[in-house]
């Protein structure tokens, strides 16, 4: 059980962790490739640089798009550490028993917000889905989107890991 | 039922649950008796891919992460020391200045005390300054600069006030400059009263320092220029920096290996970014209800019942900042707090640059106020020293800090004036 448990969360690791490599990726390429042909053409007026951003007028909220999916697959990889952005006063006064107490809790807290933010993306996603116009590079903008909901099924599922391994540490078994 | 439910989540915040769970869950709440559905928070979240000045939140925080790789502390330190180590308290004046720098160009983001503090700390301790002295230094230099471009502070105040961010990094330039100078005095006097031998200054050293770090140190001078003298925006700037440091780190410096470690330099400043950016894209969610439902107006009502004068104000502003500071991160704290403060401080006719600086300086001071200001813990983990010695050790620097903040607070033009002549 648990080094099934083990192995998910590796595999989960490796895969976020390469598309968040990609992601980063292209938010610099297409940034910095903005960035510079503006300045050929409105500085050096080289008029070949606005031919080619012309073509690739869609680089610019593809890299904006980009943010968003940094942002859900930072955030899961960051869940997996526990290492949120906290208040986080007690942790360094409580004693490592009650500790795991509190991480227990506030586990199960979590998991539940993320669950109904599942769940409130999921929605979202089928109104866009039936109403929804825009595109990015032919890709209707509701599959661009789909990283919302991906994202809050990664982040439930890592702090359902998280629970589990400081439910072991309570009994007494290694994670 | 529902109060029942805020109080479960206000203890839920105070034990510990990450900032943009809490911050989610009462988004959520707000929506349930407003009687809306839910999947409106995904709509707001999706303004992180709207905006352009966010892009420049990874950007900007990944080029700091990559300066923070090899060599880059070293040399930086060595080129303060060959220019600032000859005068009295002159180690103390490097490790200040540099902490400024280095805080500035990592976006403040907590990796100046674990970059720069283990390197300088023990320096100090050799050339024989005062352990507690050496202590505050370092930690109080973990949260210096960070009103200097390009801190992401700054950036992340820009977007969700609404002040212009090019405007506001020039206003914060003489405030900060105003806090180093009168830490750098103090260090000035410590070096003199304790008699610490000064290295003399020799301009062989100052030349060869400065062409080892030549292509690092004019960093934030060239976002400067480029940002002020209309070349490019704050997000272009952030994009062309990042190429130029990748450039120097792996064909000049040769430290970084693009396929052995930048993978993981990525994968750590985006866990930062994922951290940071998942906290507004909840708290995105929640100013909206929060708008709907007049919270700011209740608390302006509030606040004027108590308070009639502008000085008044801004000294509640202070101790309340300084409360806040220490319990929170500064990140989050822009989040929630920035949107229900100016439309308070417009009412007491605060002028939207000067309420910035003040903020993020107060903030920053934040960082190192017992008992929970997160500087304290960091450099408890990486110098080795008790919290409570810290405590006592940051206490002079403290002080020099509140009085620099009291300074700016009560002289708006100090943030103002810059701005004004350079429109």
């Amino acid at each position: 059980m648990i080094s099934l448990l083990n192995k998910a969360e590796l595999i989960l690791g490796k895969i976020e962790k390469t598309l968040l490599i990609i992601s980063f990726s292209m938010l610099v390429i297409f940034s910095f490739s903005n960035v510079i042909l503006r300045a050929l053409y409105t500085k050096f007026n080289i008029q070949f640089a606005n031919t080619l951003l012309n073509s690739i007028d869609w680089s610019d909220p593809f890299a904006r798009l980009m943010v968003l999916w940094v942002t859900f697959l930072g955030a899961s990889l960051l869940t997996g550490d526990n290492k949120h952005i906290r208040i986080d006063f007690l942790g360094h006064f409580l004693s490592p028993s009650i500790n795991i107490i509190r991480e227990i809790i506030l586990s199960i807290a979590c998991i539940a917000v993320c669950g109904l933010m599942l769940h409130a993306s999921v929605e979202y996603i089928k109104m866009e889905m039936e109403y929804s116009t825009s595109s990015i590079m032919g890709i209707s903008a509701w599959k661009w989107q789909l990283i919302i909901p991906f994202g809050f099924c990664l982040i439930t599922f890592r702090f359902f890991i998280l629970f589990l391994k400081e439910l072991f540490k309570l009994t007494g078994k290694k994670a | 039922m529902i109060p029942v439910l805020i109080i479960i989540l206000v203890i839920l915040a105070l034990i510990g649950m990450p900032v943009f769970a809490c911050i989610l869950a009462a988004a959520m709440l707000g929506l349930f008796v407003e009687d809306i559905s839910t999947a409106a928070i995904p709509i707001e979240m999706l303004r992180l891919a709207s905006s352009p000045i966010l892009m420049s939140i990874p950007l900007f925080t990944f080029a700091g992460y990559l300066l923070a790789e090899g060599g880059t502390s070293k040399r930086l330190i060595r080129f303060s020391k060959s220019l600032l180590g000859w005068m009295p308290g002159g180690l103390g004046v490097v490790a200040l200045v540099s902490c400024a720098f280095f805080t500035a160009v990592t976006g403040a983001t907590g990796i100046t005390i674990i970059a720069l503090g283990g390197l300088l700390f023990p320096s100090l301790i050799q050339e024989h300054y005062k352990e507690n002295f050496s202590l505050g230094l370092v930690t109080t230099g973990g949260s210096l600069g960070l009103s200097f471009p390009p801190s992401l502070p700054v950036i992340l105040y820009g977007y969700v006030s609404g002040v212009n961010i090019e405007q506001l990094f020039i206003a914060g330039f003489l405030p900060g400059a105003l806090m180093l100078l009168l830490l750098c005095l103090f260090s000035v006097y410590t070096g003199k009263k304790l008699k610490i031998k000064t290295s003399p200054f020799s301009a062989s050293e100052l030349l060869s320092s400065f062409k080892e770090a030549i292509w690092e140190v004019p960093i934030p001078f060239l976002i400067l220029a480029g940002i002020y003298s209309g070349f490019c925006t704050a997000t272009e700037a952030a994009s062309v920096i990042v190429v130029y440091i990748l450039i120097i780190k792996t064909l000049v410096y040769k430290e970084i290996c693009l396929i052995t470690n930048l993978p993981r330099v990525i994968i750590e400043s985006m866990k930062m970014v994922g951290g940071i950016l998942i906290i507004l894209g909840a708290a995105l969610g929640l100013t909206n209800y929060l708008v709907d439902a007049f919270v700011p107006m209740t608390i302006l009502e509030f606040m004027k019942g108590i308070v009639h004068t502008k000085l008044g104000f801004l000294l509640i502003l202070n101790i309340f900042l300084i409360i806040v500071g220490c319990m929170m991160d500064i990140f989050s704290a822009i989040l929630i707090v920035v949107p229900l403060i100016i439309p308070l401080a417009e009412s007491f006719g605060i002028a939207p640059l000067h309420l910035g600086v003040v903020f993020l300086i107060n903030l920053a001071i934040g960082y190192n106020t017992p008992p929970v200001g997160i500087n304290l813990f960091i450099a408890s983990a990486r110098l080795k020293r008790s919290v409570l010695q810290l405590y006592s050790a940051t206490l002079p620097f403290l002080i020099i800090s509140i009085i620099s903040l009291l300074i700016i607070t009560y002289w708006p033009s100090l943030s103002t004036f810059l701005p004004g002549i350079l429109k």
